[in-house]
């Protein structure tokens, strides 16, 4: 029985999917996009409010949610997210030959899918809010439908996304059979400290892979790239961030409660798959002409380096990876963000050669971008450097030295691709650029340099963010 | 405070030149000019000060702290210093900045705004990098230098800039890394024993054991400062970003950031590692007097003014090594000596080449020959610096020179003599410049070469007072900066006694079970 406190404690999220709701109703009574927009907004507004107000300490609400400093953090995490795509997302949808509303909708119910996943506590709502997420996200990723690309992102999105579920599911199932308990609790107390039988371990092996699909590890990363290029920009954002996001934070769950880690196995299945994300990752990043594609194996290699946080398997090491996650959000908000601002009704800039000469012709944006880029290859003075720094730190401090160096190394590989698309931007033969949305929202000129100033902020004094750690 | 005005100014000028550098172009270089002579002359008042007052043992040798919260969960503070010795090294950095920037006073082609933001943050990197006293600060300026390196090296270099530019890149970052690694070590090992968690340097002294473990943590500082230095076998990027790098590049890079790495193995690796560096000590003068030696051939092979410079500097790069390397009072004092002397020197062989380059478009020397004609002005100055550089009694680089291999001799015979060679090849490679550019027949092509300018005449003239000064009056650094080395030598000696450094010779799988245990409640 769920009483009125258990509300309370999940308002942030009831209040998302209310909005979804009244964005619904509301294109069903007179479409609007701005009213749209703006709803969406305030919701997310409103969301986060409650977020603030939200009671320290660590709640069970029916056992199928936890709420807790962890996942309270992250759920701020997305919803901001979700924020920024939106004010994103409507510049960039005004210039499309297409509906526009339903946009907003599918944002709120993927964000609501999301931010249900970050505080499940139980197989059941996980995989719910993991189906939410999935389910909307199809809609999400193949929203233009005039272009055949990105109906052919959507389509591969959705069977891929959907074999990663049932894997999931079967690994989940394959655990309840061996211990019949489907809420952390429970799972750890029959689990009785990682005492691991094969069936538990197959299950958790089996889920693993459904994990590694969505976070998009190697050798589950096939998809990534041609969603990332396919999708409109606003939906790979999402995709890049909120979805990693919330899917990682599970696992991190799972897997920290059930002390899985301390299983040799385990944790070298991980060692494994986060040294091929990260040595993968950059590698074929460097192959990549077309700069949605460079960032989608980019987004590879940073979710191998945040694995170096999960595998520490200590608080320092959940508190770096959540660090590291947030800054991971920014810089790549702020790199679709400008792919976004410069796309027009001709479509977005996707090769690197577009951006040939910017800074001669539009010098600001060019330094935001270059800085962007600096973050994504973590060069001090930008956050990338802080997420890595302490990435490193409490990867030493678990005594993990092998991934550190992996980290290093693979990362010095990543300077490469990142790098190129400054020299790209700085060389003296200048690219035309066309008409584009950003020179003419101000919406988008003001949150370009928010994104900017933020990443200069974490990179330079990030106490006032590690603050904010503290709580878990 | 005036060591965080000091950076502050370079950043701070920097960016607004960048701004005001639509109004009108000519601002960012006057910009620059006025905010290096600023802190120029902020350093020369605390040389002043402080240059009567060679016992500074109240302070244990420190001219000025300062010390303000940074990371707090970090263990890190934003913590400057200053002793004599980077209280030399940062004034040798504002006059060859303010040399750097006279040198490219008028041949920036494009976009003189970032070029001048780029110089004026590469110079606040380096300050930063004598100046600051915490692990993670340091490295943090040690980086900042890279990025605006790369970017004056790939868009206003010569030809083959873009490969240089990425060349440079890669092999420094790699170092870098590679020290950041062992940073963290460090901040751990310190974190273990103590329970406090700190970055801080004067806390982190005497943290690193000897044995393997140490040994390893040494060579992560090692890898990072012989990158930058450059010196075998890790030099394979020098000849490339010191040729392709537009004049004030080479400058800063060849007389300035190599100086980050010599005094980055004055300043942490001997006080840090005390034992591992000595058991170091024999491969490092190996290494020390290859490069001299190889440095040295290579120099004298070259057609490209530039390219034979560069090597030049590689090859005193080794006396570098060498003197660290040595152990004693009296190389010390050479290395230092040396950071200064051939930083003067090679800043104004590299800015001849410039004022060369200007008049002749082409860095062949083979298309040159008999300037002297043309230009007795600069063939003199070129002579003096020459001469400099190949140690000649009387001016800087020899007293430096003398005191390194000095010092080497007590501390291994062989390799001292070996190294003494280098001297003999750097008179070959040198006056060939000398042969081959000012004199010879005359050059296949006619130029027509204009005399010195006036701004010429300054930064020719302000180099040769301070190098012909340095050869006569030596004490003027050295003693400014002895307090600074008595320190050096007491860590060393507190060390040596210390009961607990014996005790605590942690494995490295000794500290892995320690974090095992620890590794839920560490302190970040």
């Amino acid at each position: 029985m769920i009483t009125l406190e258990e509300l309370k404690w999940l308002s942030p999220q009831i209040i998302i999917a209310a909005t979804a709701i009244l964005v619904m109703l509301g294109i069903a009574v007179k479409r609007n996009h701005l009213f749209s927009s703006l709803l969406t907004l305030a919701g997310l507004i409103a969301s986060f409010i409650c977020l603030l107000n939200a009671e320290p300490g660590q709640h069970l609400a029916s056992n199928i949610f936890i709420i807790d400093g962890f996942g309270n953090y992250l759920t701020g995490l997305i919803i901001c997210a979700s924020f920024v795509i939106t004010l994103f997302a409507y510049p960039y949808m005004q210039v499309q030959k297409t509906i526009k509303e339903e946009f907003y909708v599918l944002l709120l119910l993927a964000t609501l899918g999301a931010d249900c996943m970050v505080i499940s506590n139980h197989f059941i709502t996980f995989v719910l809010s993991l189906e939410v997420l999935s389910v909307s996200l199809f809609g999400f990723i193949g929203y233009l439908k005039n272009e055949k690309f990105s109906i052919e992102a959507g389509i591969k999105y959705l069977i891929m996304a959907a074999v990663g579920s049932s894997f999931i599911l079967f690994g989940f199932a394959l655990i309840y059979m061996a211990t019949g308990a489907m809420d952390l609790q429970a799972l750890n107390k029959a689990l009785n400290g990682g005492d691991l039988s094969p069936l538990v371990l197959t299950g958790l092996a089996l889920s693993i892979v459904g994990f590694g699909f969505k976070m998009a590890l190697v050798p589950f990363h096939l998809w990534t790239p041609d969603i990332y290029a396919g999708a409109p920009a606003p939906s790979s954002a999402f995709v890049a961030t909120v979805s990693k996001g919330a899917a990682f934070a599970f696992l991190l769950r799972l897997f920290y409660s059930i002390g899985g880690l301390s299983h040799d196995s385990i944790w070298i299945a991980f060692a494994v798959i986060a040294t091929a994300s990260m040595f993968i990752g950059n590698w074929l990043a460097l192959q990549q002409k077309n700069i949605k594609r460079m960032l989608a194996y980019s987004s590879i290699s940073h979710l191998g380096y945040l694995m170096i946080g999960f595998l520490a398997f200590s608080i320092p090491g959940m508190r770096s990876a959540a660090f590291y996650l947030t800054i991971y959000f920014v810089s790549m908000l702020a790199a679709f963000g400008l792919i976004i601002y410069l796309s027009g009704r001709k479509g977005e800039p996707l090769m690197i050669e577009d951006y040939r000469g910017l800074f001669w012709t539009k010098p600001w944006l060019a330094a935001f971008f270059s800085v962007t880029m600096l973050s994504l290859a973590g060069v001090p003075f930008t956050a990338g450097f802080m997420g890595k720094f302490y990435l490193l730190a409490s990867g030493m401090n678990s005594g993990g030295i092998f991934l550190l160096v992996v980290l290093v190394v693979s990362s010095t590989i990543g300077l490469f691709y990142y790098l190129r698309v400054v020299s790209v931007m700085l060389s003296r033969n200048s690219a035309e650029v066309p008409e584009h949305v950003g020179a003419n929202s101000w919406v988008l000129k003001l949150l370009v340099g928010a994104l900017f100033i933020l990443l200069l902020w974490f990179g330079m004094y990030p106490s006032v963010f590690l603050q904010m750690l503290s709580g878990f | 405070m005036i060591l965080v005005a000091l950076l502050l100014i370079l950043m701070i000028g920097g960016l607004l030149g960048w701004l005001l550098s639509s109004v009108n172009k000519n601002i960012p270089k006057w910009i620059s000019l006025i905010a290096l002579c600023t802190d120029l002359v902020l350093v020369a008042g605390l040389w002043i000060e402080n240059a009567g007052n060679v016992n500074l043992s109240g302070k244990g040798g420190w001219i000025a702290d300062v010390q303000f919260e940074w990371i707090p969960s970090f263990g890190s503070t934003i913590h400057f210093g200053m002793d004599g010795i980077s209280l030399v090294m940062t004034a040798l950095t504002f006059f060859l900045g303010i040399a750097a920037v006279l040198s490219s006073w008028k041949n920036v082609e494009k976009s003189e705004g970032f070029y001048h933001f780029n110089i004026m943050w590469l110079l606040a990197g380096i300050t930063g990098v004598f100046l600051s006293l915490d692990m993670m600060l340091f490295y943090f300026f040690w980086e900042i230098m890279l990025v605006p390196m790369f970017f004056i090296i790939t868009i206003w270099g010569h030809e083959n800039r873009k490969y240089a530019g990425w060349k440079f890149f890669l092999f420094t970052q790699i170092g870098g890394l590679m020290m950041l690694l062992s940073i963290l070590g460090l901040y751990f090992l310190h974190g273990y024993n103590t329970g406090a968690y700190t970055f801080d340097y004067f806390q982190l002294l005497g943290t690193a054991p000897g044995g393997a473990l140490g040994f390893w943590l040494m060579a992560g500082f090692l890898i990072a400062f012989f990158v930058k230095l450059p010196t075998i076998p890790f030099h394979s990027w020098l000849p490339d970003a010191y040729t392709e790098a537009p004049v004030a590049g080479s400058v800063i890079v060849a007389a300035l950031m190599s100086k980050t790495a010599a005094y980055g193995l004055l300043r942490f690796v001997i006080p840090f590692f005390p034992e591992a560096a000595r058991s170091f000590a024999i491969p490092g003068l190996i290494i020390g007097v290859a490069a001299i030696l190889y440095g040295a051939k290579m120099s004298y092979g070259q057609r490209n003014y530039k390219r034979l410079i560069a090597f030049s500097s590689f090859s005193h790069m080794g006396f570098i090594v060498v003197g660290v390397f040595s152990f004693n009072a009296l190389a010390y004092q050479g290395v230092l000596m040396l950071m200064v002397a051939h930083g003067l020197s090679i800043a104004a062989l590299f800015i001849i080449s410039e004022f060369v380059y200007d008049r002749t478009r082409t860095m062949d020397m083979q298309a040159m020959g008999s300037f002297w004609d043309q230009m007795p002005n600069l063939g003199g100055y070129t002579v003096v610096f020459i001469m400099s550089s190949l140690g000649l009694p009387g001016l800087a680089n020899f007293v430096a020179e003398f005191l390194i291999l000095a010092g080497a001799w007590q501390f291994n015979t062989v390799l001292s003599v070996l190294a003494t060679m280098g001297l003999i090849v750097s008179v070959t490679y040198s006056m060939r410049i000398l042969q081959k550019v000012f004199h010879q027949s005359k050059a296949p092509v006619e130029y027509k070469l204009n005399p010195m300018s006036p701004r010429e005449w300054v930064v020719m003239g302000g180099i040769t007072i301070a190098i012909v000064w340095l050869g006569f009056f030596p004490q003027s650094v050295i003693g400014i900066a002895q307090p600074a080395f008595d320190n050096i030598k007491t860590i060393q000696v507190a060390e040596k006694i210390s009961p607990q450094m014996q005790k605590q010779t942690y494995t490295l799988n000794q500290v892995k079970a320690v974090s095992k245990t620890e590794q839920k409640g560490g302190d970040l």
